[in-house]
Order: structure tokens, then sequence, then C-alpha cells
């Protein structure tokens, strides 16, 4: 395995043939290298840069990656049960539709691709999966430039410009993610597609980040109270904005109409997804019967929106007016696609407006520090608005923002370990089951409690 | 003596009765105290108590207070409708525990703190009797409505004709009783005769299905429509309408015309053209028209219900979540999953159809021939073409093509009323044909569950006594459990909202595989 890997990144190494162009002022010029058969994951996997065999170590991210990083078995599920069923099920109305495998759409984030990929090929292979272009951006035009001292000192702004996904930068890593984990125009996970069997997406960086299958070839510079507040809630806000992206695209005039209306998925899946029961579970956040949209992600972004200037300092306090505007109209039972593009448009800059304050702040204020109060004062925040919440949608985004702020800084939450594993138990699945069957709110808002008091 | 006098006469007796029973604590005599209605009310169920009750007033009733009419009508008929029908219940339920906790739900969704559920018409049109039966729900006034606890969905309800004049809406009520007029010249009097004189014609098994669809599935002309607002507010989930099961369950408080000795005593002519009875077809004859005449109006009033939510909103807009299956989004997810395994009518992840309506639409449209096979199956699956082009349809082509499933109902209705298709060899076939789409493929619970009651009906009338107790716990095998309860010390019909948790459980843990372990039943 390593001798192939030595052997394949020693033959990428041989095949770099730099095209230059002329370089202008400091930076360097962009330049292209040719890999095999185009595969970007060949070229860093050579054993003297990222494929050094030793996993978990700097210099073998590419083989960390390879041996235990769910993206690089992304293209490979393609072909599971899991993935024939969901193809069976689409051609049942697409006779057409091509296997998994082979699926523009799956491929779309099950591969890398397209813009993402090195020479803008689609990499329809096991050894690319979702590779290294995926998330560091097409390397066409950085490959041979980013092991140079001079690539080192450029700023964010300028290694975008060659392409390059500044993922050390926390908006731009989780941005990234939100590509594929939320969507965007061209990449979507369709009520259509759940329903033919695909997982669900709900989106909260920190979940992934410390996830006990997800080995991560990288190492984080920020302590980790500090790293895993921050990622918490921009994953919460660059997710929204994504979300809100893709509604104001789905209701542009041109486009409407070329895609499922409402997309279901947009709403939260448990406000119909459940045994019919008397008596009715009152809902707290909308009328009865009618969809909760997006829930997973407004559910604590007003606690974050008045938090911001606390966590990223500079910032300012954010009014959610447009975003909650946005939230009623698609709460109705029959909401006005137009008047719905209107809102998303205004929700949409607001988030961005948001996402540029703090990513200055964390360009500026690298070395801030966020205090143990603030800290203290979000988890309590998010822990008393939990109390209300009754709904599985609106209760599983408060338990992990809860539980992440906890995972930062455990000794500064004394009593707070078991009343969580309760709230764990309460969230979790029934075996057998994909949907929290018989939701026990009445508990979930007692634990919420006993941690507000704490 | 006119009918005034008759009724002041048995008034007074009763009161008398009641009087002299009243130290032994009667619950009867109480209740019919609180039943009976002022004098001039003519529309409530107390003028029909009088005979229909089964008190021995004219000598109907045996030494052990059994009736003994078998002969037109049981005159038990007021009393299984007020002790086990729960159609007397309608508008009392309205104040029950459930009725309550809806009343407060829907004025938190109208932001009207003063609506009440027993004052609106949307609700009342099926849990009272109104007598504007024919008006659009936006010109119904509460004062057309019959209101009262002893009233619900009452006699004169169902059996006056809905577009008679004012004037004549009561003629029937004389005519149909009086001696001195000949009972027997009013009973084989003309079909037009009756309904002129303002009495439905419920012998006709389309009228009647027809009537009893326009609330169990809807009518939006008559201003009957369960929306998922109401739901949502806490309304019980409307069960596919299957006629036999429904006509058993209710329960049933009329005789069929194999059970009565007056229709030994017509001709054949006479029984096909008064009372809508093909005499030589007998018991699964009359069994067969009448599923056949539920599955037709439960079509067509799903396709007015789709036509009608179609017309009135935007073009963008989907069609009201209670048009479409319930139990396709309200379940527990599982992994694997039986629905994802028994696969999708449309792209996976839209909202189904009300897959019952057209799953019995088609067996009996290929009973009736190939032709009406085809022209069903066509139609149909247009409509589902429109309906799933987006998630809750596109109202623009929905609405045309409801439009001609509504049309296709008619004439097909017309159609099979002189066909020889239900005859006793053909409610055989029928009943194979019923079984056989059962196991065709694997349908929703709501489907599976409507061929069962079929299956089943229809067998009792062909003389097949079949076993389904190993279905019990795959699928509800009744409407409801048919059973008084004590309310404070009185008997009455148990009512939908008490037993909707244990269908819903059913439901939401139904598999496909478990049905076909049982079905179809080994014949007794």
């Amino acid at each position: 395995m390593q001798l192939g890997m030595i052997g394949s990144g020693l033959i990428a190494w041989m095949l770099m043939a730099v095209i230059t162009s002329p370089a202008t002022s400091d930076e360097p010029a962009p330049r292209s290298i040719t890999t095999i058969n185009g595969s970007p994951v060949a070229a860093c996997s050579s054993a003297g840069c990222h494929g050094g065999g030793a996993v978990g170590q700097v210099g073998s991210e590419q083989s960390t990656w390879a041996s235990n990083d769910p993206h690089a078995k992304a293209f490979r599920i393609l072909f599971n049960d899991d993935s024939i069923r969901i193809t069976k099920n689409l051609r049942r109305t697409e006779p057409s539709r091509p296997a998994a495998h082979q699926d523009a759409s799956c491929l779309a984030c099950h591969s890398t691709g397209g813009n993402a990929c090195y020479e803008g090929t689609m990499m329809m292979n096991a050894a690319d999966s979702v590779g290294c272009d995926a998330c560091h951006g097409a390397s066409s035009q950085w490959l041979s430039l980013h092991y140079e001292p001079s690539w080192k000192a450029l700023s964010n702004d300028q290694k975008a410009k060659f392409g390059f996904q500044p993922t050390k930068d926390l908006v731009s890593r989780i941005t990234a993610c939100v590509g594929c984990h939320v969507g965007d125009a061209k990449r979507e996970v369709s009520h259509d597609l759940i329903a033919a069997g695909h997982p669900r997406l709900a989106f909260e960086y920190t979940r992934y980040h410390y996830s006990k299958n997800y080995s991560k070839h990288w190492t984080e510079p920020l302590p980790t109270r500090d790293f895993e507040v921050r990622t918490w809630a921009i994953g919460q806000i660059v997710a929204m904005k994504a979300a809100v992206q893709m509604l104001h695209e789905r209701t542009e005039p041109t486009k409407f109409g070329k895609t499922p209306w409402p997309e279901l998925s947009e709403q939260g899946c448990f406000a119909c997804h459940k045994g019919l029961t008397q008596p009715l579970k009152e809902t707290s956040n909308r009328s009865i019967g009618t969809p909760d949209w997006q829930p997973w992600y407004l559910a604590t972004l007003e606690i974050l929106a008045g938090e911001s200037p606390a966590i990223f300092s500079g910032s300012s306090a954010v009014n959610l007016k447009p975003l909650n505007e946005l939230a009623g109209e698609m709460q109705k039972p029959k909401p006005d696609p137009a008047e719905v593009h209107k809102l998303a448009g205004v929700a949409e800059s607001t988030l961005s407006q948001w996402i540029a304050e703090i990513r200055t702040s964390e360009s500026k204020s690298a070395g801030s520090r966020i205090t143990s109060d603030v800290v203290h004062r979000l988890a309590g925040a998010i822990a008393k608005h939990g109390e209300r919440e009754t709904e599985w949608d609106r209760v599983a985004p408060h338990f992990l923002a809860v539980a992440a702020i906890y995972h930062a800084d455990a000794e500064a939450f004394p009593g707070w370990k078991e009343p969580l594993e309760k709230l764990k138990t309460i969230v979790n699945y029934p075996a057998g089951f994909n949907s929290p069957k018989s939701f026990d709110a009445k508990r979930s808002q007692e634990l919420f409690r006993e941690l507000g008091a704490k | 003596m006119t009918r005034a006098k008759l009724f002041l006469v048995v008034m007074t007796i009763s009161l008398f009765a009641a009087a002299s029973m009243w130290s032994t604590g009667s619950d009867e005599i109480v209740r019919v105290q609180n039943s009976l209605p002022g004098i001039d009310n003519l529309q409530g169920v107390g003028e029909c108590q009088i005979c229909h009750s089964g008190n021995d007033l004219r000598g109907y009733t045996d030494k052990n207070g059994r009736i003994k009419s078998d002969e037109f009508v049981k005159l038990d008929e007021s009393k299984t409708w007020e002790f086990h029908d729960p159609h007397s219940r309608a508008f009392a339920v309205l104040n029950g525990k459930l009725g309550r906790e809806m009343n407060a739900r829907m004025a938190k969704l109208r932001n009207d703190p003063n609506y009440e559920i027993r004052k609106a018409a949307e609700c009342l049109t099926c849990h009272a009797s109104d007598q504007d039966r024919l008006k659009p729900l936006r010109e119904k006034k509460i004062e057309s409505f019959i209101l009262g606890d002893v009233n619900g969905v009452n006699c004169t309800y169902c059996h006056t004709q809905p577009d008679a004049t004012t004037e004549n809406k009561t003629k029937w009520i004389d005519a149909h009783w009086k001696l001195d007029s000949g009972t027997v010249k009013w009973r084989t009097d003309s079909v037009e005769n009756k309904s002129k004189a303002g009495l439905a014609n419920l012998r006709d098994p389309h009228i009647k299905a027809n009537l009893c669809v326009s609330c169990h599935v809807g009518n939006p002309a008559e201003g009957k429509v369960v929306t998922h607002e109401m739901y949502a507010a806490g309304h019980p989930p409307l069960p596919p309408f299957e006629q036999l099961t429904f006509m058993e369950d209710e329960p049933r408080h009329w005789g069929t015309p194999a059970e009565l000795k007056f229709f030994d005593s017509i001709d054949e002519n006479t029984a096909k053209t008064v009372f809508s009875y093909h005499k030589k077809d007998g018991a699964a004859g009359y069994a067969a028209r009448h599923f056949a005449a539920g599955v037709i109006a439960s079509l067509r009033a799903e396709a007015s219900l789709l036509a009608f939510e179609a017309k009135s909103i935007k073009p963008h807009a989907g069609l009201d979540f209670a048009r479409f299956d319930c139990y396709a989004c309200h379940h527990d997810l599982k992994l694997p999953s039986d629905r994802q395994e028994r696969g999708y009518e449309g792209p996976p992840g839209r909202p189904p159809v009300k897959a019952w309506v057209g799953v019995l639409a088609e067996v009996v449209a290929k009973h009736a021939g190939e032709n009406h096979g085809n022209q069903f199956t066509k139609l149909w699956n247009e409509l589902k073409v429109e309906l799933y082009s987006k998630p809750y349809g596109n109202p623009v082509t929905v609405g045309p093509k409801a439009e001609q499933v509504i049309a296709w109902c008619d004439q097909f209705a017309k159609e099979i009323e002189q066909s020889n298709v239900f005859d006793k060899a053909g409610a055989q076939k029928l009943h194979t044909a019923i079984a056989n789409q059962a196991i065709a493929k694997a349908h929703d619970p709501e489907a599976t569950m409507a061929l069962v009651w079929a299956y089943r009906s229809l067998g009792k009338s062909l003389g097949t006594d079949v076993q389904l107790d190993g279905l019990k716990k795959v699928l509800p095998l009744t409407v409801r459990e048919v059973k008084s309860k004590k309310n404070g010390g009185k008997e009455v019909p148990n009512t939908v909202g008490e037993f909707t948790n244990d269908r819903m459980k059913l439901f939401i843990n139904y598999n496909s595989i478990d049905f076909l372990k049982g079905f179809p039943p080994a014949k007794k």
C-alpha cells in the first residue's frame, strides 16, 4: 500500500510539467501541472507531500483521509444496497435514470467533480471520491505553488484567486462543507431523494468535526473552547445562509417551477412524519397544521444574533427580522413564491453582512479569546430557549448546541454531564426507527430547565 | 284524525307515562322527554320516535318488547339511531372533550376568540341537520340548521329530498303514515311522486351513497369539506368509505329487501322501478350494487373536492394537504421502510392521493367491462400524473382532469344501473375480484382495509363466512366498534374520536407482508 502510494506520488511528481505565465508584482503566477489521469488525489498522495503513510501525522494527510474519513468512501457507497434501492425507487417514474455511480446529481456530492476538480472533469472513481480538491479548491492553478515559501506569505484572498479554498479560515471551511451538507444551486438532497431512501441532511459542524468516525487530517491551532464555540456559531449562520440562498434560487421567477415547489426537505421532517395520536401535541412556534420551515437552522439563531458581538469581537448584534419574515411566509400552508423570493433576497443580504463581519473579526482578532462568562451566558440562553421547545426538529439543535459548548469547556459546566446524557437518550431515535418515535417533549423541557438552573 | 291531533294525543300519553314512571327513575323516559321537539319543529326527531322507537303504540312489538314488524319497515329505527348510531351524537360531540379542544384550537387558528364550532357552518354542515343542504357554505345561515344534542344528523335530514321546496319538504311525513291515504298505495307510489312530496329516494343505492359520502368523503357544493386545518385542530381522519361496511357498522336501522316480507308481495318491475331492487339478484345483488354505488360516489366526491380546491387556489399553490393520503406523511419513519420497499405511484416524496378511492373504483370499473376498466384507468392515471407533477399537485391541470373523472362517474353510474353484472353470479365474481385486487400489489393500509371491508361485507351477502380474525392485529376490520356506552346513566353510541388512536396505531405499524400472511383468508 505504502509502496503504491510512494510510487504513484513519484510518478505524479515526475509528470508535473509546469506551465507558467509571466509573473506580476510580488504574487506568483498561476501554473498548471499534469496529474495522473487528472486525479488531484493521486498528485497529493506523494510520499514526500501528503501521502506519508503515518496516519494522523503531518505529511500523511492523504493517508489519513484514505484510511478513516467518510469523504473517502463517498463514491464507493454509490454501489451499496441503499444506493441501489434509491435508484430503483427513482426509476419507477424515471426509467432512464442512471445508476447512482453514474448519476450526475449523485456525483455532484459523492465525487470530486465539476469546478471543484483539478481540471474541471468529474472524477468518477473510488480513489478520488470526495478528495482534496473538493474541499481545498480546484488545484490546477495552485498545486505547483502551494509548497513554496512565497505561497505561505499570501493572504487568503490572494490564494483564493488561484482557486484555493482557505480552509484554515473557519468561515471558508464551513462554507465548503455546506455546499454538500446543506446544498446549493446545483447540489441538493430534495425530498424526492430522501423519500427514495437518501438520509436527510441536518448539518451542525461540530458534530461532524468531533465525530468518532472522522479522523481529521489536520490539527487546530485554536484552543478547544474557542474553536468549538466559534465553529458551532459559524456553522449555524453559514448553514442558514445556504438554505436561504437555495430558497432564493428556487423562487427566482425565470426558474420557478422547474424544481418541486414547495420543496418539502426545507421543512421540519417530524412536523409531518410522526404517528397521529390523540391528544394532539401543541406546537410552540407556528400554527398547528402548518409546515415548520428550516427549524434545524433557525432553532438557536435568534440567540446567536444577540451574542454575536461577544463571540466575534467587532461584529454587531444582528436584527433577524428579515429572516423571521421569510420564515413566517414559508410557514403558511401556501406560501407565495414571489413574496418568498423577495424576502429571501433580503434575508440573504442580512446573513451575508453578518458573515462578512464575522470573517473580518476572525481575520483581525484571531488571537482573542471567548471569555468564560460569554460561554456561560450563551449556554444558559440556549438551555432556557430549549425549555419552550416541544418538537424534535427544534429540540435536537438546542441539544447539539449545549452539547458542543459543554464539550468545548466541560470544566466550566459542573453538573451538566448527567442531564446532557439523559437529553441525548431522549433525542436519539429508538432502535429500528429513523425518526423520534414517541418523542418525550415534556421530559426534554424538564432537562433543559435543569441545565438552565445549574 | 289529523297528524297534528294524533301527535298531541301521543304526546299526552307519552308525557303521562313519563310522569308515572318518573319515580322509577327510568332513563328512557327522561330521554324521551328530552328528545321530544317543540310541536312546531317538524324537522326534529321526536315526531319520528312516536312510531319508530319500538314503543308498543301500535302493537308492533311482542310480549318481550321485540319488534314484530318484518313487513316493510322495522319500526325500531329511532331506537337504533339514538342508542347505537353515532349520527345521533353528531352535534353533541361538538361539545365533548375533543370538540371543546378543537374549538379552542380553531378559535386560535382563526384568531377569533368568539369562534364556536357549534355555531360554525363549516362544522354544522355535517354535524347537524342542515335544512338548506344545497346552499354553498358562504350562504349558509345558522337558522337553517336544526341544533340540539338530541338531533345530530337526524331522520329528516337524510330522508328529505334536499331540493324539495319548503312547502313540500314535510308532505311526505304526513303521507307516509296516514292510514286513510292507504299505506300500501304510498309505498308503491312512483319515485317521482314521492320525491315531489319531499321524500329522498334512499332505496336507490346511488342516491344513498351520494348522501353518505357528502359527509364521509366531502361535498364542496354543500359546504362539506374537512380541511387539513380541521384535522390539525383535532378532527379524526376520515376513513375510507365503503358503503356495505358503513351500513352494517352504522348499524343499519332498515331491513334489506331480502329481509322484509313486503318485497315478496310485489312484482319484479315494481321492485325495480320503485325500490331500485332487482329481485332476481337477491341479497347478493343488493349488496353488490350498494358496494359499486359507494365506490363510484366516493370517487366522484374525491374528484369534486380536487376540482373545487384546484379552482379555489392560485396557480403556484398546492392543494390542501387533506386531499392526500394522511398516512403517507403521518407515520414514524422506520428502518427498513415498508413504504420504500413497496414503492411509490409517483416520484418518491410527492404526497400520494387517497389510493383507496382509485383501488376500489378500478375493481368496479373492470368488473363492469373491459371498456369501462380502460376508460377509468386512463382518466385516473392522467389525474394522478397532474397530482404528482409537483408536491400537492398542479391546480391548473388537476382541475380539468378531475372534472373528467366526475363526468365519467356520472355516466358510469347510469350505465351500470341497467347492467346485469351485479346478479348473484356477478356478485360472486366481484367478490373474487376484490380479493385479487387486495393481493395484486402492496397497497397502502387504507386501500387494503377498504378492500378487506368490501370482501367481508360482500362475502356475507353471498353466504361466504370468511375468517378474518388473523388480520385483527394488522388492520381495523370494522368502521368502529358497535357498542353502546354508558354516559351518565344514559346509553349512547361511541364516536369516531374514541377509537381513532387504535386505528392510527394499526396504520402506523402496517406492513404489507403481515397482511399477505392472513389474506385471502381460509373459508369456514
